[in-house]
């Protein structure tokens, strides 16, 4: 039987669940605060213009482009510190809207690359993967490595919570 | 390369001036631009499930689709994720790279 015709309902999209440990913040606040650091610091310079296509023949695109991409990233990390420096964080558990969520993921991901740009650059992937024995770092690089593996874990927990059929791959 | 048989050659040396027959029609061929193809390569920090749901969200892939594209990029190195217009292409290769994903432009003639 066809339903009553009545007022739309709008759509209600769960908030994505965080919980984390009181612990973890130490892991995380130095380095999201030192990527965000960078990037404000980078943003005036017309040399860190990561990406951007080859094939751009107009200037003003090519900044354009630029300055979308660090606008967004610059957006994201700030997200995410508000995250990891939120008093609550450790505390209680945490709501996150679907953008929110996708910002911290997409911020996680962020972070991660320069991790692996910096720390992590003489690893291969099978050790970035895991497959590696943490105490070989020095002790001030082990941190950039926890925080780099907790991450992941983050952006895989926010993904599957945003998007479940995702996890089906 | 040998042209098709169906093309005739243009003689070598002809006027550069348009002919118009009295009577004949004539039309107007748009010249064919090459398509673009956004490209997405391998890295070995963005984790499978993330990059499927990125897929998902951009192009409106279903999942099989894109765990088909996203298994592509990690075993061969790249996958073309999206063919067309190049103000489109564009389009997605920034919002691509706004996840931190590695994709750029190529051109498909």
């Amino acid at each position: 039987m066809p339903e009553e015709p009545g007022p739309l309902k709008p759509k209600v999209t769960p908030c994505v669940r965080l919980r984390f440990s009181p612990l973890l913040r130490e892991v995380l606040v130095d380095i999201v605060e030192r990527v965000h650091a960078a990037e404000l610091a980078a943003s005036d310079k017309q040399s860190a213009l990561p990406q951007v296509p080859g094939e751009l023949p107009d200037p003003d695109l090519q900044t354009a482009w630029a300055e979308g991409l660090r606008e967004r990233e610059e957006y994201d990390t700030r997200a995410l510190l508000a995250l990891v420096t939120n008093p609550q964080f450790g505390k209680a558990d945490m709501l996150a809207t679907p953008s929110a969520a996708e910002a911290l993921a997409r911020a996680s991901v962020r972070v991660r690359l320069y991790l692996r740009e910096t720390i992590l650059r003489d690893l291969n992937s099978a050790e970035v993967d895991g497959d590696f024995d943490v105490f070989r770092l020095p002790p001030a690089e082990q941190q950039g490595y926890a925080c780099f593996r907790l991450l992941a874990h983050l952006e895989e927990d926010l993904i599957l919570q945003l998007d479940p059929g995702a996890a089906k791959a | 390369m040998k042209p098709p048989a169906n093309i005739e050659r243009a003689p070598l040396l002809a006027s550069t001036a348009p002919q118009v027959v009295p009577g004949q029609r004539t039309r107007t061929v748009p010249a064919v631009e090459p398509s673009w193809q956004v490209v997405v390569m391998d890295d070995d920090v963005n984790l499978m499930v993330y990059v499927v749901h990125v897929f998902r969200k951009v192009f409106g892939f279903e999942t099989e689709k894109a765990r088909r594209h996203m298994l592509e990029v990690h075993h061969q190195g790249r996958s073309v994720v999206w063919t067309g217009a190049r103000e489109a292409a564009e389009h997605y290769v920034h919002i691509l790279q706004q996840w931190h994903l590695r994709a750029k432009l190529e051109t498909h003639a």
